[in-house]
């Protein structure tokens, strides 16, 4: 009894030959008992499979329910995540931080005055360091150009944008600082389907702060009780942010930073904005960046049409977008992401529209190896 | 993908929150049987199976309708399997509860009914399947449970269907070695 018969006997049990193959499999059957022996066996094999005992899970509706509940998270839940029903800790470890990590308070900013656009970059390596701030520097100017905008609904926020920047908001922010009165957001699944074999990304850190099984990158969107007209999912080293933001929102020259500036010296000196910077200044202690880890930060811009299909075109150019892959999407999705695109650039001409960047920051040991692919 | 999947899906991307539950209902209760064999645990399933539920919901947006959403939610799942298995943390599993408890007896009684024959045999099967290594396990749960055939458990498994072919046999006939005596006993008589 050759050992290829010997496997094709148990495929053929499963009903998982060719014609061809099957009919060698019956004439050798029919001619050794040996083999049908085995296939005797093999058979009972499989029907003693129907005597194992069948495991139900106990609480799945429940289950069920709370995954899908942390899609319709409702304003402030950030800051007090839900009672678990279930008794598995690690559950709500892993949704709760993958809330955690949407859960980006979305601050906007009227536009800058010329003098401090210099502030407008901050969370950067010093390579141009002329043009950066620290974002504890942006908190500072967040304070003074928008002393309400805590607590604000995002309605309210993005309304108050006039093609400035919007507000940055990190995912270890969030989870380090609840914010007691950050702007409010709801947490969605995005309308921009990303690949299969896209890893990792917004909502996502290797340390273990969001999401326990990883999201790819766009998979989750911010969403208020106003949705931004439009959302834009990017990846972006640590050292190439300050080049993103350019294109996001192109600026002037920007003048050297007053005596109040503060410069990033390195890496581990960036501060990140919490997601109530506006109500309290950004406290060193707890807001340092860990720049192994991947983050994720927010930020909202007001585009007139023109202006975000210029930015859209240069990022299609770039290596930052990871949404706009549509070869990448089933043609149906894409299809639609391109007429909804037309028909909001079209319909809303004569209007600014809310765009929110959604912008997932590389660790840098990542960068490293990505910069030797 | 059915036309109903496709419509939960999208509803799902709208935000709509039963509809999560609606997709995964006609699967949770499979694949939670499906994930306590293969992990030989129930405990260690139920872990399991939550953190796929949450990655399914996670990168829903990512999932392009290339195989069906069966296979795409117990590709997931099975992953996260192995993952689990590897990872090391204390795990109550049948196994090891048995072994504190000590094997039972094959049999106390004297008069045999079927009943208890089948009990025998379905623990000798269990027993012998969970000695099997994870690759074959995988593939006899996904096979003989499931009732997936190569192709299904291929794509599951992210492995061709000839190793699909081959590995279940090499599983079936480890476990038929283990359970020669009960194989060759006349079945109609359990």
């Amino acid at each position: 009894m050759s050992e290829i018969n010997e496997e094709l006997i148990s495929a053929y049990l499963d009903h998982e030959l060719t014609p061809f193959e099957r009919e060698d499999v019956e004439a050798a059957l029919a001619q050794s008992p040996e083999l049908r022996q085995l296939r005797d066996e093999l058979e009972t094999l499989r029907e003693d499979f129907n005597l194992l005992p069948v495991h139900y899970h106990q609480n799945l509706e429940q289950v069920l329910e709370h995954v899908a509940v942390s899609q319709s998270l409702q304003p402030g839940i950030a800051n007090t995540p839900p009672k678990p029903l279930i008794k598995k800790a690690k559950f709500w470890m892993s949704v709760a931080t993958t809330l955690a990590a949407c859960l980006l308070a979305i601050v906007t900013m009227r536009p800058p005055p010329a003098a401090t656009n210099a502030e407008r970059l901050a969370m950067t390596d010093q390579t141009e360091s002329s043009k950066n701030q620290s974002l504890e520097q942006q908190s500072r100017f967040m304070d003074k150009a928008m002393p309400n905008a805590a607590g604000e609904e995002f309605s309210g926020a993005m309304g108050g944008m006039g093609g400035g920047l919007g507000g940055i908001a990190t995912a270890d922010s969030v989870s380090n600082e609840p914010s007691g009165s950050g702007v409010q957001a709801d947490v969605r699944l995005a309308k921009e389907p990303q690949s299969e074999a896209s890893e990792g990304g917004f909502g996502q850190a290797e340390d273990g702060n969001l999401a326990s099984g990883g999201s790819a990158p766009g998979t989750l969107a911010v969403q208020s009780n106003k949705k931004p007209d439009y959302t834009v999912t990017l990846a972006v080293s640590r050292n190439e942010l300050t080049k993103l933001l350019e294109i996001i929102v192109p600026m002037p020259a920007a003048k050297p930073a007053g005596n109040e500036a503060v410069q990033a010296k390195s890496p581990q000196q960036r501060k990140t904005v919490p997601a109530n910077a506006a109500d309290t200044p950004a406290d060193p202690q707890t807001t340092v960046h860990n720049p192994n880890a991947r983050q994720a930060i927010a930020y909202a811009v007001e585009h007139t049409p023109q202006e975000l299909r210029k930015v859209l075109d240069r990022l299609d150019m770039s290596k930052y977008r990871i949404a706009n892959t549509n070869e990448d999407l089933p043609d149906e999705i894409a299809e639609k992401a391109k007429k909804h695109l037309a028909a909001l650039l079209a319909d809303k001409q004569n209007s600014k529209l809310q765009v929110l960047y959604l912008i997932t920051l590389e660790p840098v040991e990542a960068d490293a190896g990505k910069e030797g692919k | 993908m059915s036309d109903e999947e496709q419509e939960l899906i999208r509803s799902i991307l709208a935000g709509s929150s039963e509809a999560f539950e609606r997709l995964i209902s006609p699967y949770g209760d499979r694949l939670f049987n499906t994930l306590a064999h293969i992990l030989r645990s129930p405990e260690a399933a139920e872990d399991v199976l939550q953190d796929a539920l949450v990655q399914a919901f996670v990168k829903l947006g990512t999932y392009q309708g290339k195989s069906s959403f069966y296979t795409w939610l117990y590709r997931i799942a099975v992953n996260l399997a192995f993952s689990y298995r590897r990872r090391d943390r204390p795990m109550i599993s049948m196994d090891s509860q048995k072994s504190e408890l000590g094997d039972e007896p094959i049999s106390r009684v004297d008069a045999v009914d079927a009943d208890s024959l089948r009990a025998e045999r379905a623990e000798m099967l269990y027993t012998a399947l969970g000695e099997l290594a994870e690759e074959f396990r995988a593939v006899i749960v996904l096979r003989e449970l499931e009732g997936c055939d190569y192709e299904t458990i291929g794509n599951i498994l992210q492995i061709s269907p000839g190793t699909v072919r081959s590995r279940i046999h090499r599983g079936r006939m480890q476990l038929r070695d283990k359970l020669a005596p009960q194989l060759k006993q006349d079945p109609s008589t359990a």
